[in-house]
């Protein structure tokens, strides 16, 4: 029950606590890279912890309740259930409910990927439309015929890319400008944001309702936002990229403005004003070590933690030898020195894991 | 192989390209000089363009011809409203480079802009 609480509360630490401090804290701005494997890494560490805690549950509530409703022995029991076919049914619950999460996180994802794809294909049936390009500068870029200026990415499989730059664009930048901006979507798509962004989105319709993990599609829109930019600036300037987006942002009202931004966590006036403060720290030092190390620990602690029990018994196979041969070394009177504390621990077979387990009161 | 995404693409262009209805061997015939496709392939591909509603067919003897249903100026004009209509920009499909800024702002990051121009531009001694 104490693994299941650990993973339950870790889980939690990480949806509630962690979400909280990587949104609200001031060092995302300057490594938001880092920021980004810190938040993918919280949230798989979320889900193993739920699914971890699932699994783990399956052996102890039913184990536990009949041991206090029936008084029954906890050894006796174990052996009881472990092959019956009546309480297959309250044996799986949570299994089945790991199942059923799974399958709808599975129809979910397949359904937003489908959608996603449709409205990718007909701008790509867009982009191959137009002629190609003669300019330099737009090598590998499509020009669509537009008074409006936009450049956006369209996401693809591989050689399926395609970044579109409309002529109100083109007339709009400078060509260093226009540069920067292109380097910018490629990042997006050398980087594969959508793809993370895809998979925020549906952590958050499956989770969203409970809020856990609440700014996480916000934020992932926002610091992959931001990690592009440093890599068009490192090129090209802070300052073309920052009056690009300056020149292409529509000015609206103010109403209109705020609700855009809490819809696409991408607030062009905190990635302008950040390009100018020009306070990013380098990529260099330990930091990119750390920040490695400390997204696999918050990823795999619920691996860890289910693992631990068994760990503790590792080589028990030798405790029970070492217990025979004292049992035949009394039986002999000769002095030998008693086993290790293993032997308190009663090893019995599990058909239903196929495992031995500690059964510890 | 080229995912039927490109073929859809391509489809659409030889059809706008032609701008007369087009019957599905002379898609394939076209689309062959370049790489090989194989009849069904050309016609599931054709057949989802046409329940998508981009293509129309008419009886044409024993087959179908087919024509587009807007032009390629509509389709983009389309597309384009769909890119700039911010509400729409929830889903993640396409990453836009910029958004909106309310007027304040603007006018405020206008300045600090000019700022830093200015500032850059002083000779290194004097900043």
């Amino acid at each position: 029950m104490i693994l299941a609480t650990v993973l339950v509360a870790y889980a939690s630490f990480l949806g509630w606590v962690v979400d909280i401090f990587l949104t609200r804290s001031a060092w995302v701005t300057r490594s938001p890279r880092a920021a980004l494997h810190l938040w993918h890494a919280s949230v798989v560490g979320f889900l193993l912890g739920v699914a971890g805690s699932l699994v783990v549950v399956e052996h102890d509530v039913l184990e536990h309740s009949l041991m206090w409703l029936l008084h029954a022995d906890k050894g006796l029991l174990h052996l009881a259930y472990s092959g019956s076919n009546q309480v297959d049914e309250l044996w799986n619950v949570s299994i089945l409910l790991l199942a059923a999460t799974t399958t709808l996180f599975i129809c979910v994802a397949a359904k937003k990927i489908s959608t996603a794809g449709r409205e990718r294909s007909a701008h790509r049936v867009m982009a191959t439309m137009q002629p190609s390009q003669e300019s330099p500068n737009l090598n590998g870029v499509s020009l669509v015929d537009h008074a409006a200026a936009a450049v956006y990415c369209v996401p693809g499989r591989r050689g399926e890319n395609r970044i579109l730059v409309t002529s109100g664009a083109y007339s709009l930048l400078t060509p260093d400008q226009l540069s920067a901006v292109i380097e910018h979507e490629r990042t997006h798509l050398r980087h594969r944001h959508h793809g993370a962004i895809m998979f925020a989105d549906i952590v958050h319709t499956l989770l969203g309702w409970s809020g856990v993990l609440r700014h996480y599609p916000q934020q992932v829109r926002r610091l992959s936002e931001m990690v592009a930019d440093d890599c068009a600036a490192k090129r090209w300037g802070d300052r073309a990229v920052a009056t690009a987006l300056l020149k292409m942002c529509t000015v609206s009202t103010p109403e209109q403005g705020h609700n855009l931004v809490a819809m696409t966590g991408a607030d062009p006036a905190e990635r302008i004003r950040r390009l100018l403060a020009d306070s990013r720290s380098p990529n260099v030092g330990p930091f990119p070590r750390l920040v490695s190390v400390a997204a696999a620990t918050l990823a795999l602690f619920p691996l860890a933690a289910i693992l631990t029990p068994a760990a503790r018994i590792a080589g028990s196979v030798h405790a029970e030898q070492a217990a025979s041969e004292f049992a035949k070394a009394e039986s002999q009177n000769a002095p030998v020195k008693p086993p290790t504390r293993f032997d308190q621990i009663e090893i019995l077979p599990c058909a239903a894991c196929a495992s031995t387990w500690p059964l510890t009161t | 192989m080229r995912s039927f995404g490109e073929l859809e693409a391509d489809i659409m262009r030889l059809v706008w390209e032609r701008g007369e209805p087009v019957t599905v061997r002379s898609l394939v015939d076209t689309l062959n000089e370049s790489r090989t496709l194989a009849y069904t392939t050309v016609i599931t591909v054709t057949e989802r363009l046409r329940e998508k509603g981009l293509l129309t067919r008419t009886r044409f003897g024993k087959s179908y011809r087919y024509t587009a249903t807007i032009s390629a100026d509509d389709y983009s004009a389309r597309l384009m409203a769909q890119v700039l209509d911010a509400s729409d920009d929830r889903s993640g499909a396409l990453m836009r480079f910029a958004g909106q800024l309310n007027p304040t702002e603007a006018d405020a990051l206008r300045a600090a802009l000019a700022r830093d121009a200015a500032e850059t531009s002083k000779p290194a001694r004097q900043r």
